[in-house]
């Protein structure tokens, strides 16, 4: 009686330790990493070009322009035309244009941006006089499930103070970071203008 | 498909029920089985901008158990439990994608796990023995645990932006009919080779892990026919006569 009972006993463990090899066997997990290095290639971002639209005369219309047609950084940035100059007490649109122009003819790659407004985030930073007397408000989306503003539709709003300063235009590059603020992902473009209110 | 199955079981049923007198026979077997499958369907495909797209190898393998009753010495059920499992493939093409979508210089992907179905199957076992041969057929249906593998990857330098497609599971009913030859070794061991068809579709519910942006491939579910062919190899043990 007593080898019977053991017999059993032993048959279910050894079919019970079967059909565990069995599924521990199969659940073995392999990795396998995959890596895509860098592509030859890339496209530049030589030129930044400011359009301001007074909201309240559209044909009051200006532009800014800083371009670097070294993108490996060996000749200093043209800034020549990086220079605007606003009213006291005006509403302006303001968009902003990227372009390669190391390439004939240039190659406008601002939609492309657009495009990828969801892992991209042009921003403005302001020093000097103009710091209190301009206000900076980004008026496009992207199509995240936050949406977040892309940055190449603005509002910049000058109060009655007349002033100088230093204007920082900045795009950053955030794959799957995008949070609305500076801080996630890298810079690929980093401008300075001198703007002016009058 | 489910009308021509009940039709193949009732006219295999007439036909092995009719085959020779009532002799002594081994009413019960156990087995156990292994071979090579290939995996059919959306599943395999590696197309990064098609959302039905896989990326499962189409080469696997399976392994298997299985036991039976006979009613009689043409006619009996039998149990499966058996898995099939099929590794990544074209993943290079996954990586690639994500990072020309993501706009990055480099990209890593990490892939873990397989895909693998999990199989418990029961139904009818028509046997016609011939000599030291047996011809087996099977019509068999029941549940299908299947699991999809899991995908990492990193972003260049960034590591607040890696993400995860993690991996899936679900269950589901699957079909398996299968055609076999036995060879007696002696009166209760055999040695069986088989072909098989498993027929199942899972409907994978994914989770993706710190996935905030809309850019670049994301699936939230797949729910596509995995159609998996099987060749094995193995050996039964019959008894109780």
């Amino acid at each position: 009686m007593k080898s019977k009972r053991k017999n059993r006993t032993y048959s279910k463990v050894s079919l019970a330790t079967l059909v565990g090899l069995f599924f521990s066997f199969t659940a073995c997990k392999k990795e396998e990493v995959i890596i895509s290095p860098p592509v030859a290639g890339s496209e530049f971002m030589t030129t930044i070009k400011l359009r301001f639209e007074n909201k309240s005369n559209p044909q009051d219309t200006t532009w800014a322009i800083w371009r670097d047609l070294t993108p490996d950084d060996q000749n200093t940035p043209d800034t020549s035309g990086a220079i605007i100059n606003l009213d006291i007490n005006k509403i302006y649109k303001v968009s902003v244009k990227i372009l390669d122009e190391t390439k004939s003819p240039s190659e406008d790659i601002t939609e492309e941006i657009r495009e990828k407004g969801n892992f991209h985030f042009f921003t403005f930073f302001k020093t000097g006089g103009i710091s209190s007397n301009l206000t900076i408000v980004a008026t496009d989306f992207d199509t995240n499930p936050t949406p977040f503003h892309i940055g190449l539709e603005n509002e910049f709003t000058t109060n009655g103070t007349i002033s100088t300063g230093r204007l920082e235009g900045v795009l950053r590059h955030q794959p799957n970071t995008k949070n609305g603020t500076y801080a996630p992902g890298n810079t690929d473009v980093d401008v300075f203008f001198t703007l002016n209110i009058k | 498909m489910k009308k021509n199955i009940i039709a193949f079981i009732v006219l295999l049923s007439s036909v092995f029920s009719s085959i020779g007198q009532e002799e002594t026979f081994n009413k019960y077997f156990i087995g156990i089985n292994g071979g090579y499958s290939a995996l059919l369907g959306n599943a395999i495909k590696g197309d990064y901008a098609d959302s039905s797209s896989g990326f499962a190898n189409s080469n696997g393998v399976n392994l298997g158990l299985e036991g039976g009753y006979f009613i009689k010495k043409n006619f009996g059920f039998a149990a499966v439990i058996s898995t099939n499992s099929f590794s990544s493939n074209g993943l290079q093409a996954l990586s690639d994608g994500f990072q020309e979508d993501f706009e990055v210089d480099s990209i890593t992907l990490t892939a873990s796990g397989k895909y693998s179905m999990y199989n418990f199957f029961v139904g009818p076992i028509f046997s016609y023995p011939k000599g030291k041969f047996i011809f087996n057929a099977k019509v068999l249906g029941g549940l299908v645990y299947a699991v999809t593998p899991e995908y990492k990857v990193d972003i260049e330098d960034q590591l607040e932006a890696t993400f995860y497609q993690r991996a899936a599971s679900a269950s589901t009913f699957g079909l398996q009919t299968s055609l076999s030859i036995n060879y007696l070794l002696t009166d209760n061991i055999s040695l069986k080779l088989g072909v098989d068809c498993i027929y199942t579709k899972p409907n994978f519910s994914i989770i993706n892990e710190n996935r905030d942006a809309n850019v670049g491939r994301k699936i939230t579910e797949y729910h596509q026919v995995f159609t998996s062919l099987n060749t094995n190899f193995g050996i039964s043990y019959s008894f109780g006569k």
